[in-house]
C-alpha cells in the first residue's frame, strides 16, 4: 500500500515541492548544459546571471541567486546574525569531526549527555588525541522521557558535573533523536555564570525548521544541522553555524588550516569554501551540487512548513490515540517535548519484532515512521493538521501491531510479513 | 655549629625511621589481632607485610642518602654510567690542575672550579639556567615535544610592546601553534600586561600586542588577560614563567628595562606545586581573552 501517512521526518522529510522542482530543473540544466560557463555563473551568481532564453527553460532554478544569498536564507532559518557565517558540507559528520577539533582545541574536558546522537559521540571520542582530555557524560534521557525532571534539576545536575569534574567546553544535541528538546540555552547560561566555559557546539539536526530557535544570543560557537530532515530537501547536506564574536577567528582560522592540510575530507565544503573565499583550485575534486539546490528550494517552502503549533498539536493527538491502544506514550515535561513522539511496546528488546519487522508492519497499513529494535517507535507529527481519518488509520495500525503483541497466535499482522518473521 | 647539630639530629632520626616505622606499625598490628581474635595466619601475614615495609624503607634511605666521605662517593655514583663518565673526567682533571705549582695559576683555577662546582651545585637542585635565548628556546622546544606532556601553561609579563615577537619568539609560538594543532598538547596562557599597553577604559590590549594575542587565540590557545595594576596587592604574580605538565617550571628573569637576564629550568615537583598556586591566583584576576572580544563587539 502507498505511504497514506507520513510520521518518518526525524529519519528523513518528504522532499518538499519545490525542491523537487529546483533538482528537476537542475538535473535538466546538467543534462543539457554540462560543465558550461553558464554552469559556473549559475552556481557563483544565481539563475539572474543566465541569458533570459535559458532562465526562462529552466524556471524552477529562479529560487536559486548563488551561494551566498543561500547562506542568506540559512541564516534566517536559523534566526542567525547577519554577520554570521555558514558552510555547507555533503556529510554532517565531517562537520562534527570539524567540530570535535574545535572544541579539543581550547577544552580539556568536554560534557556531553546521553543524549548525544551515539555517531557523534563516537566523533568526540576519536578526537581525544594524545593529550590529556577527557568527555565527561551525564545521563538524563530515562528520568526526563518518565517525566521526573524538570528544566531546573536538568541545569542543576548539568552543572554540577560540569563544575565537579572541571569540564570547560560543551557539545549538545537541541533535541535528541527521540524528540527531547534539550534546555541548551538554561544550561549554557548557568554554566557560564559559575565556571569558563570555552568552546559549545550545538547539535541542531532534529531542531532547526522544527522547533522555533534563533542563534542571534550567540549562546553556542559552533551549530550544526542538515537539510534532509525536517528543512525537506531530501538530499543530505550538512550545514555549520557560527559567528559569535569571541570564537569567530578561531574558527575561521581552524577551518582555512583544516581544508589547506585536508584535514576535512569534504569536496562540498572545500570547494564552497574557495568560492566564497575567491581561491577556487585548479585540480579540485568533483563535487555533487545537487544538495545546494534542493536546500533551496526546501527554504522557498520552509515557512510553510515550519508551523510549530500545529505540529505540537499533532503531536497531542497522537499521544492522545496511542493511549487508547495499548502502546505507551512516555510523557515529558512540557519544556521537553517536541513535535516527535515515542511510543513503547512495553516488551523490551527481547520479546519485539526487528524494527525492520516492525516498520513494515506500519507501512502495509499506509502509516511510515521509525521503529526501534526495542520495540519503541518514533513518530514525527507532520504540518498539516491530522484529520479525521488518518487518525483512525494511526489508531487501526497501532490497535493491530498491538493486537498481535498480546496474542501471538493471532495472525493479523507481523506474522504474514515476508519471511514469516515472529516476535 | 648550631647547624651541624641539627643536622645531625635530623639525620639520626631518619636513620631510626626504617626500624621504627615497620615496629610501630607491627606492635599496633599484633595488638589489633589479639583484641579482635585473628588467626595466627594473619598475624604472620601482617608481620610480613612489616618486614617488606622495613626493606622498601631501607632502599629508599640508601638511595636518597648523599655519602659525604671520599670513598662513598664513587660508590654512590657508580651506578649511573653517564654520570660517572663525567665523574672519572672530572676528577682526573682535577688531578692534573693539582699538580701544577705556580701560585697564580691556582689562586685562577681555584676561582674558575669554584664556579664550576657552585652551578653543579644549582644543576643538582634541579635548576638549570640558560643565560642565551636560542639555547633556552631549543630547551624549550624539547620539553614540548617530549612525549607525555599534555599540558602547557604559560605565564607572559608583557613590559615590552614587542614582547616575544622577535624571531625565536616567533619560532617558539610556532611550536605552540603547531602543537595545539595536532591534539598533542593544550597550551593555555595568562598574559600579565602593563596597564599602558591595556588602557582601563580600552575593553582590549593596544596593537602590536593585540594582534600577538589575537594570533595565538586563533590557533586556539586559551589565553586569558590580566593587567598589572591588578596585582598590585600580590607583586609575587608578577613573574613570567611556564609550567610543562607536572615534568617542569620555566622562570624568565627580566632586569628592569625589561631585557631578559635569563631563563631558568626547575625540575622540582614542590616549585612545581608553588606554580601551580600562582597560576590559579593569577587566574581569579584574569579575564579569558574571548569575553573581552564578546564585549567588544556589543
Amino acid at each position: 500500500m502507498p505511504t497514506k501517512l507520513y510520521l518518518d521526518t526525524a529519519r528523513l522529510g518528504q522532499m518538499s515541492k519545490t525542491a523537487q522542482l529546483a533538482l528537476f530543473d537542475f538535473i535538466r540544466f546538467a543534462g543539457e548544459e554540462g560543465g558550461s560557463l553558464y554552469f559556473d555563473r549559475l552556481l557563483r551568481h544565481g539563475s539572474q546571471a543566465l541569458p533570459r532564453p535559458l532562465i526562462d527553460h529552466y524556471p524552477a532554478l529562479n529560487s536559486w541567486h548563488g551561494l551566498e544569498s543561500l547562506a542568506g536564507d540559512l541564516r534566517s532559518a536559523a534566526g542567525a546574525r547577519s554577520d554570521s557565517r555558514v558552510i555547507v558540507a555533503n556529510r554532517s559528520s565531517q562537520l562534527m569531526r570539524f567540530a570535535a577539533r574545535l572544541l579539543f582545541g581550547p577544552c580539556t574536558n568536554i560534557l556531553i549527555t546521553d543524549l548525544t546522537w551515539p555517531s557523534y559521540e563516537r566523533i568526540l571520542r576519536e578526537q581525544l588525541g594524545h593529550a590529556d582530555r577527557h568527555i565527561t557524560k551525564v545521563s538524563l534521557r530515562d528520568e526526563i522521557l518518565s517525566g521526573s525532571l524538570d528544566v531546573a534539576d536538568v541545569v542543576k545536575r548539568s552543572v554540577s558535573a560540569f563544575s565537579r569534574h572541571r569540564c570547560d567546553g560543551l557539545c549538545l544535541p537541541a533535541v535528541d533523536n527521540l524528540g527531547i528538546r534539550f534546555p541548551v540555552r538554561e544550561v549554557v547560561d548557568a554554566i557560564s555564570r559559575v565556571a569558563k566555559l570555552r568552546f559549545v557546539v550545538i547539535d541542531g539536526a532534529q531542531e532547526l525548521c522544527h522547533l522555533p530557535f534563533s542563534l542571534a544570543d550567540d549562546y553556542c560557537d559552533f551549530y550544526i544541522a542538515g537539510c534532509h530532515k525536517w528543512m525537506r530537501a531530501h538530499n543530505p547536506l550538512g550545514l555549520g553555524f557560527y559567528g559569535r564574536p569571541r570564537s569567530r577567528d578561531y574558527v575561521e582560522t581552524r577551518l582555512s588550516q583544516a581544508i589547506h592540510s585536508g584535514g576535512i575530507d569534504d569536496p562540498l565544503l572545500t570547494f564552497s569554501e574557495e568560492i566564497v573565499r575567491g581561491s577556487q583550485s585548479q585540480f579540485g575534486e568533483t563535487v555533487n551540487l545537487s544538495p545546494l539546490f534542493s536546500c533551496q528550494g526546501a527554504l522557498r517552502d520552509f515557512s510553510e512548513t515550519s508551523r510549530h503549533e500545529i505540529r505540537m498539536e499533532n503531536a497531542a493527538r497522537i499521544r492522545q490515540v496511542a493511549r487508547e491502544t495499548s502502546w505507551s506514550a512516555p510523557l515529558p515535561r512540557e519544556p521537553f517535548r517536541s513535535a516527535i513522539v515515542i511510543l513503547d511496546s512495553g516488551r523490551g528488546g527481547h520479546s519485539s519484532p526487528t524494527s525492520s519487522v516492525l516498520r513494515a508492519a506500519f507501512l502495509r497499513r499506509g502509516v511510515a515512521l521509525t521503529a526501534y529494535d526495542d520495540g519503541r517507535l518514533r513518530l514525527s507529527a507532520p504540518s498539516r493538521p491530522l484529520d479525521e481519518r488518518n487518525l483512525a488509520r494511526l489508531k487501526q495500525a497501532l490497535m493491530a501491531t498491538s493486537v498481535q503483541r498480546k496474542s501471538p497466535e493471532d495472525d493479523s499482522c507481523v506474522d504474514r510479513l515476508p519471511g514469516g518473521t515472529t516476535a | 655549629m648550631e647547624r651541624n647539630t641539627n643536622s645531625h639530629s635530623g639525620g639520626s632520626w631518619r636513620s631510626r625511621l626504617p626500624i621504627l616505622v615497620p615496629s610501630a606499625a607491627a606492635v599496633v598490628f599484633s595488638i589489633i589481632c589479639l583484641v579482635t581474635g585473628f588467626d595466627l595466619q594473619v598475624l604472620f601475614l601482617g608481620w610480613l607485610v612489616c618486614l617488606v615495609l622495613w626493606a622498601s624503607l631501607m632502599r629508599l634511605l640508601a638511595e636518597t642518602e648523599r655519602p659525604t666521605d671520599l670513598l662513598g662517593i664513587p660508590f654512590a655514583i657508580a651506578k649511573d654510567r653517564e654520570m660517572t663518565e663525567q665523574y672519572k673526567r672530572i676528577g682526573q682533571n682535577l688531578i692534573s690542575a693539582s699538580l701544577r705549582t705556580d701560585s697564580i695559576y691556582r689562586m685562577l683555577a681555584l676561582t674558575r672550579i669554584t664556579q664550576l662546582a657552585d652551578d653543579v651545585e644549582m644543576l643538582a637542585s634541579g635548576n638549570i639556567v640558560f643565560e642565551t635565548t636560542e639555547s633556552w628556546r631549543l630547551a624549550y622546544e624539547q620539553l614540548l615535544r617530549s612525549p607525555g606532556l599534555n599540558m602547557y601553561r604559560s605565564v607572559a609579563l608583557v613590559q615590552t610592546a614587542n614582547y616575544w615577537q622577535d624571531e625565536p619568539g616567533r619560532r617558539s609560538m610556532q611550536v605552540n601553534y603547531e602543537m595545539q594543532a595536532g591534539g598533542s598538547l593544550s597550551v593555555e596562557r595568562i598574559v600579565i600586561l602593563a596597564d599602558r599597553f591595556w588602557p582601563a577604559a580600552d575593553t582590549l590590549p593596544l596593537e602590536p600586542l593585540l594582534s600577538w594575542i589575537d594570533e595565538q587565540h586563533r590557533h586556539g590557545i586559551w589565553i586569558q588577560l590580566v593587567r598589572e595594576s591588578a596585582l598590585l596587592d600580590e607583586p609575587d604574580l608578577g613573574v613570567d614563567f611556564g609550567i610543562y605538565g607536572n615534568r617542569a617550571v620555566g622562570i624568565q628573569e627580566l632586569n628592569p628595562q625589561a631585557k631578559t637576564i635569563r631563563f631558568i629550568l626547575v625540575f622540582d615537583f614542590e616549585e612545581l606545586l608553588r606554580a601551580e598556586n600562582r597560576w590559579e591566583r593569577l587566574s581569579i584576576h584574569a579575564v579569558p581573552y574571548r569575553e573581552l572580544l564578546d564585549r567588544s563587539s556589543d
